[in-house]
């Protein structure tokens, strides 16, 4: 290939479209390298801590979209302490230095303060899409800043951070001459936001297809936001709440039925089941849904809505839904692909709320059904043999019996052949969370068939070493594993030590990893950073008690060519 | 392999615990800390440190403020080692799984066992604050808050901001009550706020991490101003009740807040004046 110009050679990688591929072709020869390097636009940082920020810009100095990704899975659900690190300020800092063409930015987990969304937004001025998705730290004066100085932009996606509201003015800082917003994302924020500078701004811009509204936001805002905007593709409603009697009710109909493009529908925060027949005339145009946000609609109120949904993909519920209601969903929903049911009484008396049998309805009515994320009270072998069965073609298969280690409720027996039929049946597996009573069995037939899996999470599962061993030595693909409270130990830590350089990460928690186990494979593997977490008092007890036999507690392994951490917090430790 | 038979028997069992504490437990589904039988010296614990207990035990009322953590409950593998049930500990605050514990119950039992385990169920923390926080506005009367009130206390969609002034700090900030759900995590979010912990370098087991806001070892109290203008110590009462009386909270200087005493309990447990407002 090098007999071919390098414009040519740049044109070929143009077609490369995943992140893979123009990885493996910079690898080819010294000439793939260099064209690759100057023509990669986008770049996907998986784990913020595997390379040094200001690497970024010196290997790719022409990137326009960068998207990078912080924390460890687990920290979604509060088992990595608050100031862990992920920090999104030296990202921006490079980005700011080194790369000129920046036009997209994404963070995932992260850590973003004002000052350094301020940052970006005073270093890049035509900055076209932010996206921050479960990031903390910054406040609505970060978006301000961003309103204020990237007049070109976009799109603004806040999905599920925490952000302190300091008031409703950031949205008035989107200047009068800003026509260019396609999508804003808004639903996570907290407080008042001024409806007036709201409509204004979507009036302004005719390109507006995706507006997810927050919670303040009344029934009549809506209603006026949706005369001016009635090209949405994707609307979030904002509370959805209203006297079904009232002019505002009214005027909501009438705007909805004037938006014929839309496809896709959330929010419904406060929604009471009378406001819902506003929606039914939208209905069979619908491509997703998500009313995982309304626990006030119940069954009876969901399964009349969900009648009027047959052009369904995706569908976000809770589980109040009920077996008969996701029985409905089976009979109307024939194109649904992705299905999410969520419990809603999590601290609940376990009313049983969606079985094993709601899941078999699903399967056997939506053959198309290749993402799942179930929250239940029990499930069966059987169930899981008949959904493979009817479903091979799963990707993402989740599944979250309520009770840790619950066995078949029917049997007795672990659920190891239940998810030993899902992974020998679905080929395409490459996303797998199990849970239940489960043995080293389940991981004898994942290591054995899952070929394709990717990630992998456990919880409260298996007997002994020899479960983790399976999975280290059968997943060729596997690149995130995290497992918590699993009887797992130094022996299959140290299995397969270089299993972990070909993986992005490695989570452990609640096991019996030793710390001396952890030091074994520290030496071992120089490119790898084998983190402890340990966050418990200061006192005599614990440094005279450090020996190597101590179980750790949290242990985050992952490979890196950025040598250990310089921003870690006490209590983080390097081994 | 791990059978059933490992699981304890949770709370219930417990014999130090008075009747109306169990109750109120069953309520709330308290989380408990269960720590797994393990040698002493290899102990590990998510919470603060069980020996602890007895020096938290025995300091003044006054001093501090005396947050009821799942660590004040002793766990059935921990009845040999000093039991610290008393009147401190009679009035429950409930927590959801954020708090820090571990815990291993019968499977099959009466309580779901799912709460009572840290970041079990595996839902996003965004989502089980909306939760919350949805359901407690579609039951809670938030009406019956009079205008007065409104200046330190602003209930805005799901959000319950109070002012939050720090002695020898000119600036006053806002916290968000309904982002928490137990004593401790607000504590330690206004510890944040307020009080930089300090940092060694090299060491990382020096952590600075135990509220120091609630065991008085900071210099300060957290206290809060209720409905009827008293001041009080913050963790007396239910987090619930908490949130439903205060309007503002005021981080005091210990020896200022020695006036302070605990609220009188309704089962009798414990005595205290309710306190009046410092000079």
């Amino acid at each position: 290939m090098t007999y071919f110009p390098e414009e040519v050679v740049e044109h070929i990688f143009d077609y490369l479209v995943s992140h893979r591929d123009r990885n493996s072709v910079s690898l080819v020869c010294k000439a793939w390298y260099r064209v690759e390097r100057s023509s990669r636009r986008s770049l996907f940082v998986g784990n913020c801590y595997s390379v040094r920020p200001e690497r970024v810009p010196a290997r790719f100095p022409c990137v326009r979209s960068l998207s990078v990704k912080g924390k460890p899975h687990f920290a979604d659900f509060n088992l990595v302490p608050p100031d862990w690190g992920g920090f999104a300020m030296p990202w921006i800092a490079a980005a700011a230095r080194g790369l000129p063409d920046l036009e997209e930015l994404r963070f995932k987990r992260m850590v973003v303060s004002d000052e350094s969304l301020e940052l970006l937004a005073r270093s890049f001025p035509n900055l076209r899409s932010l996206v921050l998705v479960s990031c903390e730290g910054f406040s609505t004066d970060g978006l301000a800043a961003i309103a204020t100085h990237c007049r070109l932009l976009r799109e603004l996606d806040l999905q599920e951070n925490e952000v302190e509201d300091r008031g409703p003015q950031w949205l008035s800082c989107f200047s009068d001459s800003c026509t260019s917003i396609e999508s804003l994302n808004f639903a996570c924020l907290k407080g008042e936001v001024n409806a007036g500078a709201l409509e204004r701004l979507v009036a302004r811009c005719p390109n507006l297809r995706s507006l997810r509204l927050n919670r303040a936001i009344s029934v009549e805002s809506l209603s006026k936001i949706l005369a001016r905007s009635p090209h949405l593709v994707d609307l979030g409603t904002g509370s959805f709440t209203a006297d079904h009697r009232s002019e505002s009710y009214y005027m909501l109909i009438i705007a909805l039925q004037k938006c014929k493009s839309l496809r896709s529908l959330s929010g419904f925060w406060d929604a009471s089941p009378r406001c819902l027949p506003a929606v039914y005339p939208i209905c069979a145009n619908l491509t997703s849904l998500n009313l995982s946000y309304a626990p006030a609609i119940q069954g009876a109120d969901l399964i009349k809505l969900i009648r009027h949904c047959w052009k369904l993909q995706r569908l976000w519920v809770l589980d109040c839904i009920g077996d008969k209601g996701l029985a409905v969903v089976a009979s109307t929903c024939r194109e649904l692909q992705e299905l999410r049911v969520f419990p809603s009484d999590v601290f609940g008396a376990g009313t049983a709320c969606v079985t094993e049998e709601g899941l078999v309805a699903v399967s056997a009515g939506c053959p198309k059904l290749h993402s799942l994320l179930y929250f239940c009270h029990q499930m069966t072998n059987a169930a899981l043999v008949t959904v493979a069965k009817n479903c091979p073609k799963f990707i993402r298969f989740r599944l979250c019996i309520l009770e840790p280690r619950k066995p078949d409720p029917v049997t007795n027996q672990p659920l190891d052949e239940g998810f030993g039929a899902i992974v020998k049946s679905c080929k395409d597996l490459r996303r797998l969370s199990v849970s239940g009573l489960l043995t080293d069995r389940v991981f004898l037939y994942i290591g054995m068939y899952a070929e394709r899996l990717e990630m992998l999470s456990i919880a409260f599962a298996g007997d002994s070493d020899k479960g983790m061993v399976y999975v280290l030595n059968g997943c060729k693909n596997l690149r995130k594993l995290e497992i918590r409270d699993s009887p797992f130990g130094d022996a299959a830590l140290l299995a397969d030590v270089g299993k972990y350089e070909a993986m992005r990460s490695l989570w452990m928690s609640s096991c019996d990893v030793t710390l001396g186990g952890c030091k074994a494979l520290a030496a071992k593997m120089p490119r790898l950073n084998v983190e402890i977490i340990d966050e418990r008092d200061e006192g005599d007890e614990m440094e005279e008690n450090l020996t190597d036999l101590h179980k750790v507690e949290k242990m985050y392994v992952y490979r890196t060519v950025g040598g250990p951490r310089n921003d870690a917090p006490h209590f983080v430790w390097t081994v | 392999m791990r059978g059933l038979s490992e699981f304890t028997g949770g709370v219930a069992s417990s014999g130090s615990m008075t009747a109306d504490v169990e109750e109120e437990l069953e309520e709330r589904q308290l989380l408990v800390v269960v720590v797994e039988e393990e040698e002493e010296e290899l102990e590990l614990r998510l919470g603060l440190g069980g020996k602890k207990v007895t020096a938290l035990k025995s300091a003044p009322l006054g001093m501090g403020c005396r947050i009821l953590t799942a660590k004040d409950f002793p766990s059935p593998a921990a009845k040999s080692r000093s039991s610290p049930v008393s009147s401190p500990n009679s009035s429950v605050s409930s927590s959801s799984a954020s708090a820090v514990s571990e815990n291993k119950r019968a499977i099959g039992s009466s309580h779901p066992p799912s709460q009572a385990v840290v970041g079990w169920p595996p839902i996003r923390s965004f989502r089980m604050n909306s939760l919350s926080n949805l359901s407690k506005d579609n039951i809670s009367n938030i009406s019956k808050e009079s205008n007065g009130e409104k200046k330190a206390r602003s209930l805005v969609g799901s959000s319950l901001f109070v002012k939050v002034n720090m002695d020898g700090d000119p600036i006053g900030r806002k916290v968000d009550l309904s982002a928490h759900q137990s004593y401790e995590s607000l504590a330690l979010s206004l510890e944040l706020m307020f009080l930089k912990p300090t940092i060694t370098p090299g060491s990382s087991f020096h952590t600075a991490k135990a509220s120091k806001l609630l065991d008085g070892s900071s210099g300060f109290a957290l206290t809060y101003e209720d409905r009827e203008g008293d001041w009080m110590l913050v963790g007396d009462v239910p987090w619930e009740m908490f949130l439903d009386t205060v309007k503002r909270l005021r981080i005091m200087r210990t020896f200022e807040a020695s006036g302070l005493t605990p609220r009188f309990h309704s089962s009798g447990k414990s005595v205290g004046l309710i306190a009046s407002k410092p000079s």
